[in-house]
Parts: C-alpha cells; structure tokens; sequence
C-alpha cells in the first residue's frame, strides 16, 4: 500500500478509522504523540542503535517547521507529495541524517482547525463525536505508548538537527529531486483501500484516489493541513506495518529536511527546545555522561543546542589510537561511513493495533486456506461429472494375473492335465527344457554369432510388432472409399484365371471352386435382388439417406454383376425371363416369341376343349352356367375363339417378317399377356394388373363380339405417355369413392346402357382418351382393358399387333376434352339414367354411340362392368364422359373441374362452428318432466326448473377458443383426461427444452430393447456402495 | 407323417458352473417388442407403487437414556458402534447390530453436550455443560472412570476430534484447542465474545474448523495459522454445522430459520443451496460418506433426508412417540440413519425407506436398478410423480407446512406489490433466495 496516498484527505467522517488527534485544548501533546505514535515500536527498538533515534525525532521536527515562505514552500509541498511516492521506492538512498522534525504546533493551527472542525482524526478523543467503541480503546492505549517515546524524543531532539546540518551538503540537491521523473508515481496504486478496515461504513473514507492529490495542489493554503495530514498518514500506515510505512516516513522526513535546508532558517524556529539549552546542571563523570565530542562540537558552532547525543564515535574514539582491535575498527567503519549509511539502522515498523493486525492476518490465512482448500477442486469436479461412483473411492481394484503367474503356479491337478504333462514331458516340451535347449545351442556358438543371432531375433521382433501396429492401424480405417481402392489393387494385383492355370492348375481348379461356391451363396442369399424385407421396405418408404440408398445400389450393382458372371461362366442359352429384360432384343429373340405363341396358341386350344369338359360337367350341376343360354353363349364363344385362333395363325404366318421388330415396352406387354394367359388357367385368380378377382367360376369362356372388339382395341394400344395419364387418372379415381358406385352401377340396371370393354375404360379414365389413327380405340397401358371375357387369343395378337403398329408408326396421343360432359349426380339412384342421357347427348361422337350400341352380355358382364366402373365411379363428382373432339386442356385444369362442386370450405366452416357450439359452456337443464309433480287434470307446470349452470371451467368460449383467429385450423379444446395422465405441463428442471426432454423419454431401458451390456450400463447407478464397507473421507492425494 | 416338436437339448439350457451366466435367448427384433415407452411406463408406475409399499424406514429404537440423547457420535471404523451422550450426564455406548447399550455410565454431573470418537483405539470423548472432557475406554472392564479429564474454566458447548491427530477441539466461550497428553488447551481461539455452540473439524482438510455462535454467526478457524479466518453472520442462529467428506470447502449448515444452508468456504457471501422443508429449527445435521446427501433433525419432531443438490427433502421420517431431534447421524456406510431426540432413544432407520437389506442375487439386483432407472426416466410424468412425492405425515406438520407455505405466499405477494407500486429509480434490487439470509461477512 501506498503510504503518501494513505492519508484520510477528504475522508474526514471516519477519519482514519478513529480519531486520535488534534482538538484545541490538547493540541500540542497529541501532536507529538501520534507523529511519535508512528515509530513508537521503532523507538522502543532503536535503544541500542542511536542514529535510528534520529529519525524518530526528525519525524517530530517535521511539524516545527516554520512556513515563512509559504508560496514557495506549498510549491515544493506538491512536490514533496511527489517525491513521497518517489522515495517509497528508493528507500536506501535516504539517508538518515535527512531525517527532520517539524512542530505539529506549526503544522496545524487555528486556520486550519477551523477547516478541519469536522474531522475526526485517529486517536481524538472528542467524547462529542460520535465512535466506535474499538476505535477508542485503540487510540487510548497508543497515547499511554507514545508517551514514553515522547520523553525520550524531547531530550535528544535537538543535537540530532544539528548533526544533521553538518552533513547537508552531502545531500541532493532539491532540483534535481523536483526533476525526478513522475513514472514513478504512475507506478503507485491508484486506489488504495486498507484492508484493515472493512466494516461498511468506514470503507468508503479509505478509498483514496487521485483526486486528493489533485486537490492538494489546488488549494496551496491547505499546506499545513495537509502536514497534518501526512502525519495522519502515517497513524494508518501503523496499520499497514512494514517496510512501506518505514521508508515513507523516511522519505518524508528527508523532504522535510531539504525544504528547511533551502530555507537556511532552521535554527530560528526551535522555540520550544530553548528551554533545553538553558539546563546547566553539571553531569556526572559516568559512562552515561560521556562527551559526545563532535557533535557538540558542531552544534556550538551552528548554536542550535547544548544537547549532547551519543554518538559512537564517543564510545570508540579510544580505540582508534590504540593497535589492536582492527576488526572493530573496520566494523566501526562500516557502521560510520559509506554511501548507505542510513541502511543499517533502518527502524522497524510499530506494531498496528491488535484489532487491525488480527483483521489483516486473518484474511492472509483466509486466503492461504482458500488456495489450500482450492487443491480439492479438481477431484471435487471429477466426482461430481462422475457418471458412475464405487464406494469406497480408493478401494483398490482386484490385479488380474498374468499369464506368466498363472503358468508359474500351475500345478497339474486332475487326470487329463497330468496325463497332458506327461506327454509333454516326453516330447521334451517342458518350458524348462526349452530353456536349457536354448543354452545349450547358444553355447555352441561364438559370441558373434550369438549377437548376431540376437540382433536377428531382435529386428525381427520389430519387424513384426511394426507390421502388428501397421496392421491395427489399417483394419481400423473405416473409410469406405479406402476399402474400395484396396479391393480394386487387390483385384488387379490378383492373377487372371488363365495366367494361374497356365501357373497352378490345382490352384487354379481350387480358386474357381470356391468362387463357385461363392457366387452360389449369393444366390441363394438373394440379396442381390432387392426382394428383401429390408431393401422393400427402404424402397418403399423412400428412405433417402444416403446410406442405405447406397447400400441398395450395391445391391443392385452385386445382383448385376452376378448375373453376368453367371453369364459369363455358364454359357447356357436358357435364360430366365428377368434376365432377358437386361438383353437387347434381336431377331432372334422375335423369333423365339413367335414360337412361344405358336406353343401358346396350341396350349390355348387345349384349354379350349378342356374349357369345353368343364361346362359339361358344368351341366351337371346348378347354377347360372348351367342354363340354356349360358351354354350358348358360352359355345358361341368357343367357335369365336377357335376362329379368332385360325385368324391369328394365319396373320402370323402373313407378317412373320414384319414381327422381327419389337421393342421393350411391347415385350413387356407381351410378357404380361402371358402372365394373363397363365392366370385364365387358373379359377378365382387376378387376372392383370387391374388386379381385379374374377367371380365365378373359373372362366371360361367369353369370347364374343365384344372381346374380338377388345382385341382390336388393344391392338392399338400403346406406350409411355399413356401409362403416365392413366396412372393420374388412377389417382383420381381413387379420391372419389368407389363403392357407392357399384351398388349404383347394379342397382340402376347401369348394365343395359353402359358400355363394356373398351367403353369401360372410357369411363375408367373419361379424361383420357386417346385417339390414333382415327381409329376410335382405347388405349390402355395396364391390361385394364383385358376383362376377364377377352381371351388369351386377343391378348396374344394385341401383343403381336401392338408390336407391328410400333414399328410402323409413331403414336400420337391426345387427350380429347370438349367431349366431356358434366353431369351433377345428387341422386344415385338417377345415375344410370343420366349416363343414358349424357350418352346420348353427345351426338357428335361416333364413339360414343358405338359405345352405347356395344352394350352386350349377361348378367356377370354387368357385374364385371360395374366393378370396372368403379374406377370411374364417384358420388359427389362429375362424371366425365368422353366424346371425341380434338381439343386439349390441361391436367390441372381437369382436375380443377373435377372438384368444381365440391364445396369443402363452407363445410369445414360448418364442422368449426358445431365443434366450437358443441364445447362451448352450457347450462344443461336438469328437470325431468313428469318427476317430483302432479299429473292429470289440472296439474300445474312445475316452477323450480333445476338447471345446472355452465361452472367457469367447464368448456371453452367461442371467442376464446385457440382456433378463433386461425380460419385454417380447428384445435380441439377438450382436455382428455387420459392423456392428461402422461403429459408434463412444464419442462422438467435438468432440461431445456421439450425436445431434449422427449429425447430422454425415446430411447428404452429395458432387456428386450437393449443388448446386456447396454442394459448393464444403462441402468447402472450413479452411486454405488457396499454393504458393510466404510466409506472414508477423502484423503488428499496431494498430501 | 413327420410331426414337427419344438426340442431342446437340457444341455443348452444347463450352467455347467455356478459361475456361469444364465444364458437367456432373447429376440431383440424391435417389432416383437412394441409399445416400448408404454411399457417402460408402466413398468416405472409400478416400480413406484412397490417402492412405496415397501417403504418401512423405522428398523430400531435403541432405548436405555433416561433424558434425552442431545449428542452422538459414529466411530470413524466400526459400523457397529455408537456413543451417545444425554440431557442427565449419561454416556451410552451401542451396539447397533445388536441394538442395544453395551457400555454405559453417568459420565457427567451435567447434561453432556458433545462426544466425539476418534481413530485410535476404542475411546471416545466428551464434553459436558459441568465444565470436564473426558476421555473414556468402554473396552477397559477394570475402571468405570475416564481414562483423562480436562477441566476448562466455562460450561463446553461442543466437541470435535480431529480425524488423524491426537488433537480436539472444544466450543464454549471461545474454541479451545487441546491435546491429548496436555491438561491445558494448546491454543485458544476467539472472535468476538459470544457463546461458541458447536465446533466441528473438518475431516478432509483437516486443520480447518467450523463453529457456530449463539450470535447467530459461523466462524470458520485454521490451525495452520492459528487463527478464526472468516466470520459468516446470518439472519438466525446456525444450530449445527457438517462438512462434506468428500468435497472439503463444502459444509452444511442447520439453520433456525427451519432451513439448512450449503456453503462454500471460499465463497461465504452466498448459500450455495438452502434446502428447504423442515417446518421448525433444524437442530443437526450430517453428510452422508458419499457426501451426496444430508439427514437432519428438527424441531418439529422429524428426521428429513435431502439430496444434497436440491432443495427440497426426498423423504421424510417420523414416528409417532418421537420428540424432538436433537442429534442425527449417517452411518458410515451410507446405508442407515441415527437420530436421538427428545424422548431418549436412539432411532436407527434405513437411509433410503425402501431398500431392501442383505446381500442381492445379480438378477435381483439387475431387476432393482432397472426399476430405479425408469423411476428415474419417467420421475416428471404426473402420476408417478404425485405417488412418489405420496407421504403420511403427522397432522401437525402438515398443517404447519401449509400454514408455513401461506405466509411464504403472502410474503411475496406482498413484496410484488410494493414493487409494483414503486418507482423504478428506486426500485430496490431483488435479493436471490440464497443470499436472502445472509447479514454479512466479516473479515
């Protein structure tokens, strides 16, 4: 702490914490008390050491100095304050005889009591301020001390000056102190607060700052006062203790000194010593009156005083002329002379006042214990982040043995590791007998050879642990990229199969083997195809990270791969129909289909007549088949089919060459057409990708009038474009309800007017006609069209015809709009009515009217009409029907059609303000009529209706419902009961938000969800303990 | 025709050594166990249900005082034993696997304030308002007097042992630092002139001393320097003080004003915690070894047990013919409670209600942390929250707590207001609930 920025200045209420200073009547003394007060410990420890004494008195002479030149002396005060800072930090320079007094009398007088009226100085004790009880005791018990110094002071004050005079010159010049630079100063705390003093209330009169410099050197009068001040300075820095408060009040005393200097006048000031100078007694001849010699031989020169002081030269000067005692001559020496001279006989600091003193140590032992207990943070930390804590800490943990110790202690205990130790003693095994071998072998060989051996040994040991670490570090990659490089170098650095036959036959015959098997395994694994549960699922979900997209690729990439190996490998022609997809198609290949048919014609013939067995026996039973005009209608069939087959046959035979061209779609189609084929063999099965069951029996039959027309209609059908319409059309149809339809469709006798076939897929997709080549035809991409009553023969020839007309032509599709009429439909029941009508009212299209003249068929046909009109089927929607125009409009713009009447908004206003009515709050009436009154004649109505009152929380306003604002939304404001159950109304406290929480709840704990480990280390407690183990307190480690 | 039979060899499904696990086969496809959060659920529901069920805390009362027992004291290495001191000088010795005195004598001609155990050997200390400390050997048959007896000038209020050294401390009108072999106190150590009632060594940093005055202050000492370091002053008396054995700036203080306070010993111008709960003075407290929980005993006739990181109890014990509790105490295994109150026995209970005591197979013991994991888990779902909080308490304490918790309610609605109906400028700062009780630090 600074001393010089120390002193109460502006801080008078608390006035350094006490007040043991001036007031009027007791001036004088107190003034010499306190400035003594402030060496009092130094005084009482320089009795041995007389210089030391100097100082105490200079410190009291610092007050006698008389302000002649007050102008002059205030500047060099300024300076003095400066240069107090300066000399805190150049003690040794100071040298003791610079030391000087000064009068408290002088120092603060009547002016400046005024001023100071309301300062409490330390150790007043003015009973009419108001202090603290300590504070008192304080200042009373340091007056009783310093009394006694002061009695000694008065005696020696005098010579000291004057010994001090004699030296002046050696001293520094003033200028050259007031040129110090005041970095110096910069270097002192800006802020002081002693630490002493704490209670709240004094805290404040001990922060000094600038500003009381600042003010010093603004009001020059305040000089003296300020003397005072300094002096009071130094009653705190008994506080602080130390060198600190030594070496300012050195470096006061000097500034003191240099001032009376350069005012040449300090002999005149001395009234109060005077009085001194006129003692005349006669000193006794005894050690204690010794002569001092020289000083009072240069105070009778300057006539300051009559003072004798000991010096040591006094008690030595014998000894300089006699030999001998040259050590202590040198030692004289050094004590007398040299530049540091004031070093040696530096005071020690008065001992603060016990209170303060205890204050300041007991917060250095706080601090002390505060870093001590400090050291336990971390392991305090550690614990406390601890998942999981085992008490006892510093159990030790069980040592797991070794190898070497458990075969060190192995003794061969049953039969079977007895009988294995004596095998391996016979075979020489023993690990002693290695050992010896080992001996042995070495001590066959020269010393070279042995560290050679060695040195071998030794690289090969690094060699190995190298590759051991090499090979860790590498199996650890988990870079995919990396393993694929890999695997590609380890490919290409393998041998081909002919260079390691060329090589290693055996080898050879061996690898393939196993790449066999290998490829075997995949097979049967069927990963590669995209049939797993797993790859489904991921497909169909459309997860689309990119993991598992990448892991369907590899998939896909092996099933490839595989395949062409299998290709590769076997060069078997037999390919199944998958794989064919992935090949080009050729002539061959045509050609092939074309038997294929020719094969299937044949098979179609047979099913014929079996077909034929079947409604024979089918005559047998009961039934709708069983009757007349079914057995006709299905002979009629027969025949058609027979000479659609001949027909066929006989095309094929016609433009054999012309089939040679094909493309994929139609293969597909014609795979499809197989696929049907197959499934008119069996009763009761889908049949197409319509996906539709047959109903009935197994199906024979229907070829007509209408299925040869059918299979003019999918002669024409074509591609891409339209399967892509159609698929949109499916949507659609799947928005309205179907079902409605159907009983419509039955009900309404809709099988006499509506069209089947080709007309049925009209009003399966009205929007979507195609027209091509003026030929009025549907086209279907699906087998939709394919009814269950066109036969395998159409089929085939679609597939076939389709096949040509793509190669001859391009296929333009075009959606024909303007045809289509909207019918309101309020009343199902009026649908079929209105299909007849709509039909009829669109003149303009043959189509149409070819549609409605192809109605034909029976009562199953209708059945199968109205199924496929559930495609079309709506209620509420528009039907579509389709008249044939050239116009186009777009998707969006049918569609917008299509829900033109479907007024969804006003419903859901409508469902809003019943679910709003519905939990608003209402007063429910309770009387039950008849109950509790009178009936009969002239019974009056009863009065008391009992109505129970909506209760403030039942329901929820109208307006002040959550969804009142939202035009969008309806939020139900009803609370349930049962969720209420599970739900957490606020988070809960280790949490931040709803999703950190949530996310705590998700993942489960128990077995069946979690592997062992995981459930071990999941449910493990933070804290275990042991029964019966005591837990000591934590030892330091650090200790 | 083949009939298929599900067969499986005993073989797969025998241990062939004890030690061997039990090999359960277990399908972890996550679609044969659905519902998984709805059963854990459950499954936590439950756990708390049983949990409650099974709640029986009370295991012994271990009667022989004729007044009450004002002091205990746990042996630093035996479990078993317990000291006791009581309000007529009475010195008991227990056996708590046993339950039952197993040494007594009329140590004191009055009313003994403290006893302390210690490391070496088998004696014990304690102090008594009759001006003695005393050093007795339950295991020396031959004698019925204490091995030492120091005498102090004023009534001792308090005894702490320190954890290694022969070396004690005693509270009265000052803390007085003895050792074994003097007769005199070594050191004595004051700040300020008012009774001293409880001293306490810290047994982590062991030259550390915590003591309590009846001016409502908490002094902290350090022998290293000889000498108090920091004086807490708060707005009620502190009647009981513990330091956390394993965090050793850490320390409990029971507080009058029915709160128990945490403190940091570096930082002693804020609480670290205040538990709350109790509905009048808490009269004692102690750590648990692990230094996780604390016990505390009350004025209002109950033992309260507290996380030590939260601030309100997680249970609470009582009983009906018990009075007020003067002294608690966790035993060193963390595993029971020791409370002596007023009516002169000594109450041994479980630390945690429930547990069940004894050695655990690992499935049971597997199947119990499971459970207390999902209690854990689903601790903030309503129901289970509300049976877990679920406790009988005497009719006086819970109308005490709602009484207690009305004024609380009042206070701060009161506060609220006037700060409503202040200006801004000089609207005061608001004091957290931690510093609330806190008059100052002096230095």
């Amino acid at each position: 702490m600074a001393p010089g920025r120390a002193g109460p200045g502006k801080g008078g209420r608390g006035g350094a914490g006490g007040s043991n200073n001036n007031n009027n009547n007791n001036r004088k003394p107190q003034a010499n008390n306190h400035s003594r007060k402030a060496r009092g410990a130094a005084a009482a420890a320089s009795a041995s050491a007389n210089k030391s004494n100097k100082s105490v008195k200079s410190l009291a002479n610092v007050y006698s100095v008389e302000d002649e030149d007050e102008s002059k002396s205030s500047r060099r005060r300024k300076q003095y304050l400066d240069e107090v800072d300066n000399y805190e930090y150049n003690v040794d320079e100071i040298e003791d005889e610079d030391d000087e007094e000064i009068d408290s009398d002088e120092a603060f007088d009547e002016e400046d009591e005024e001023k100071y009226e309301n300062f409490q100085f330390y150790g007043s004790k003015d009973a009419g301020k108001p202090k603290k009880s300590k504070k008192t005791d304080k200042g009373k018990g340091k007056k009783v001390d310093s009394e006694d110094e002061d009695m000694m002071d008065q005696s020696e004050s005098e010579e000291e000056e004057e010994s001090e005079e004699e030296e002046g010159a050696e001293y520094m010049d003033i200028s050259e102190m007031l040129d110090q630079p005041e970095e110096e100063e910069v270097a002192l705390p800006k802020k002081v607060k002693l630490a002493g003093f704490n209670d709240s209330e004094s805290e404040d009169d001990f922060k000094f700052g600038d500003d009381d410099d600042e003010e010093e050197e603004d009001d020059e009068e305040d000089e003296d006062d300020e003397e005072e001040d300094e002096a009071e300075d130094m009653d705190e820095d008994e506080e602080e203790g130390g060198k600190d408060l030594t070496s300012f009040i050195d470096s006061l005393e000097t500034s003191t000194k240099k001032r009376k200097q350069d005012d040449g006048s300090a002999s005149t000031t001395k009234k109060a010593r005077k009085n001194l100078r006129e003692r005349t007694e006669a000193y006794d001849e005894s050690e204690y009156n010794l002569q001092a010699h020289r000083s009072s031989a240069a105070h009778s020169a300057t006539g300051v005083s009559n003072k004798k002081k000991l010096d040591i030269l006094d008690l030595v000067s014998t000894i300089q002329n006699e030999a001998g005692f040259s050590s202590l001559k040198k030692g004289v020496q050094a004590l007398e002379s040299g530049p540091n001279k004031g070093k040696s006989v530096e005071t020690l600091a008065a001992p603060l006042p016990k209170i303060v003193q205890d204050r300041l140590n007991r917060q250095a032992a706080y601090d002390e214990s505060k870093k001590e207990v400090s050291k336990w943070l971390p392991i305090v930390q550690k614990n406390r982040q601890a998942d999981h804590l085992a008490f006892p800490l510093n159990a030790p943990a069980p040592v797991a043995p070794s190898n070497a110790a458990l075969a060190s202690k192995f003794d061969a205990s049953t039969e079977m590791e007895k009988e294995v130790e004596k095998v391996l003693i016979e075979g020489g095994m023993q690990e002693k007998k290695l050992m010896e071998f080992e001996e042995l072998a070495l001590n066959k060989m020269s010393t070279e050879e042995v560290e050679k051996r060695r040195a071998e040994l030794r690289q090969m040991r690094d060699l190995m642990f190298r590759d051991e670490l090499r090979a860790k570090r590498v199996s650890k990659i988990k870079s995919k990229l990396y393993r694929k490089i890999k695997k590609k170098e380890r490919e290409r650095n393998a041998l081909t199969e002919e260079e390691m036959r060329e090589l290693d036959p055996e080898q050879a015959h061996e690898e393939r083997l196993f790449a066999e098997q290998q490829r075997a395994q995949e097979r049967m694994t069927l990963k590669h195809k995209n049939t797993g549960k797993w790859a489904k699922d991921q497909l169909k979900h459309g997860n689309f990270d990119p993991e598992s997209r990448q892991a369907i690729t590899e998939q896909i990439e092996r099933g490839d791969r595989l395949r062409r190996k299998i290709q590769g490998v076997d060069s078997d022609e037999e390919q199944s129909g998958g794989e064919s997809e992935y090949s080009d198609l050729d002539d061959d290949d045509v050609e092939g289909i074309k038997n294929r048919a020719f094969d299937e014609l044949a098979a179609v013939e047979d099913q014929l007549s079996k077909a034929e067995d079947a409604a024979k026996e089918a005559k047998v039973g009961k039934g709708v088949f069983a009757m007349k005009f079914m057995q006709d209608a299905a002979k009629r069939n027969k025949l058609q089919a027979q000479a659609q087959a001949e027909e066929f046959r006989k095309e094929m035979m016609d433009e054999e060459e012309e089939a040679a061209k094909s493309s994929e779609d139609e293969w597909q189609s014609s795979k499809k057409g197989k696929k049907n084929k197959k499934n008119v063999a069996e009763p009761g099965t889908v049949i197409g990708a319509g996906g539709r069951m047959v109903f009935g029996s197994g199906v024979e039959v229907p070829e007509s009038k209408d299925a040869s027309g059918k299979a003019k209609a999918v002669k024409m059908n074509s591609g891409g474009q339209i399967q892509k319409v159609a698929l949109s059309g499916g949507h659609s149809t799947k928005v309205e309800g179907p079902v409605n339809v159907k009983v419509a469709g039955m009900k309404s006798g809709l099988s006499a007017t509506a069209p089947e076939g080709d007309s049925d897929d009209g009003s399966a997709n009205p929007w979507l006609k195609t027209e091509k080549h003026g030929q009025g035809k549907i086209a279907r991409k699906n087998d939709k069209g394919m009814t269950k009553d066109s036969s395998k023969v159409d089929k085939l020839q679609a597939k076939i015809k389709k096949q040509k007309a793509e190669a001859e032509s391009d296929d333009e599709v075009q959606i024909d709009t303007s045809s289509f009429l909207t019918l309101s439909k309020d009343n199902q029941k009026e649908r079929g009515l209105h299909k007849d009508e709509s039909a009829s009212k669109a003149p303009s299209t043959k189509a149409s009217s070819q549609q409605a003249k192809n109605v034909k068929g029976g009562a199953k046909e209708e059945v199968s009409v109205a199924n496929d009109d559930d495609d079309s089927g709506d209620e509420a929607e528009p039907v579509m029907v389709h008249a044939k125009t050239t116009a186009a409009l777009s998707q969006r713009d049918l569609v917008a059609r299509a829900f033109a009447n479907d007024n969804v908004v006003s419903e859901f206003e409508r469902e809003k303000m019943e679910t709003a009515e519905a939990e608003k709050p209402k007063d429910i009436d309770m009387t039950l009529p008849g109950w509790g009154s009178w009936g009969g004649k002239g019974a009056k109505k009863k009065k008391n209706v009992v109505v129970k009152k909506a209760q403030p929380g039942d329901g929820v306003e109208i307006s002040k419902r959550k969804d009142a604002k939202l035009a969008h939304v309806i939020i139900n404001e009803k609370r349930d009961k049962k969720a209420a159950a599970y739900a957490v109304n606020k988070i809960p406290h280790p949490f931040t938000s709803w999703a950190q929480y949530e996310d705590s709840l998700r993942a489960p704990v128990g077995k069946e969800w979690n592997t062992n480990a995981t459930f071990q280390q999941m449910t493990l407690p933070r804290i275990t303990t042991k029964l019966g183990k005591i837990i000591d307190p934590l030892t330091a480690p650090f200790k | 025709m083949k009939v298929k039979v599900l067969s499986r060899s005993v073989e797969d499904a025998t241990r062939q050594r004890s030690n061997d696990i039990h090999k359960i086969q277990r399908n972890l496809d996550p679609t044969l166990h659905p519902f998984e959060k709805a059963r854990e659920y459950t499954r936590a529901l439950n756990a708390t249900k049983v949990e409650r069920m099974f709640a029986k805390p009370f295991v012994g009362a271990l009667s022989g005082h004729v007044d009450g027992v004002y002091c205990m004291a746990k042996h630093p290495k035996k479990l078993d034993w317990l000291v006791s001191g009581g309000g007529d000088g009475d010195l008991r010795l227990w056996s708590l696997s046993e339950q039952k005195s197993i040494w007594s004598t009329v140590g004191h001609k009055a009313m003994v304030t403290g006893v302390s155990s210690f490391l070496e050997g088998n004696r014990f200390l304690s102090c008594s308002n009759d001006r003695t400390v005393k050093i007795w050997d339950p295991t020396d048959n031959s004698t019925s007097l204490p091995t030492a007896t120091y005498t102090g000038k004023n009534a001792f209020s308090g005894i702490s042992h320190h954890r290694s050294d022969n070396m004690f401390a005693t509270s009265g009108s000052a803390i007085d630092i003895w050792d074994h072999d003097r007769a005199e106190p070594v050191q004595t150590l004051n700040w300020g002139v008012d009774t001293i009632n409880t001293v306490k060594f810290n047994q982590t940093e062991t030259s550390i001393i915590a003591s309590t005055g009846s001016d409502r202050t908490i002094i902290l000492y350090d022998l290293r320097t000889s000498q108090p370091i920091t004086k807490l002053i708060l707005a009620m008396r502190t009647n009981a003080i513990a330091w956390n054995p394993m965090e050793a700036f850490n320390f409990m203080a029971a507080n009058e004003d029915h709160n128990i306070y945490a403190f940091d010993m570096r930082k002693m111008d804020k609480a670290q915690n205040v538990l709350k709960d109790h509905v009048s003075a808490v009269m004692s407290v102690d750590y648990s070894p692990t230094g996780e929980e604390i016990v505390t005993g009350g004025y209002d006739r109950t033992i309260r047990l507290y996380n030590a990181r939260q601030g309100h109890s997680r249970d609470i014990y009582h009983t009906n013919r018990m009075q007020r509790v003067f002294s608690v105490i966790y035993t060193m295994d963390n595993k029971y409670v020791l409370s002596g109150s007023d009516d002169g026995n000594v109450r041994l209970w479980k630390a945690r209600a429930s547990e069940k005591m004894g050695v655990r197979d690992y499935r049971e013991r597997a199947h119990l942390e499971y459970a207390e994991k999902l209690k854990e888990k689903f601790a903030h779902v309503p129901e289970i929250r509300r049976i877990n909080r679920h406790r009988n308490v005497p009719k006086a304490i819970k109308t005490a707590t709602q009484r207690k918790s009305i004024m609380i309610n009042s206070r701060k609605v009161k506060e609220e207001n006037v700060r409503k109906h202040t200006k801004k400028e000089s609207l005061p700062d608001r004091i957290p609930e931690r510093k609330k009780a806190i008059v100052g630090v002096k230095k």
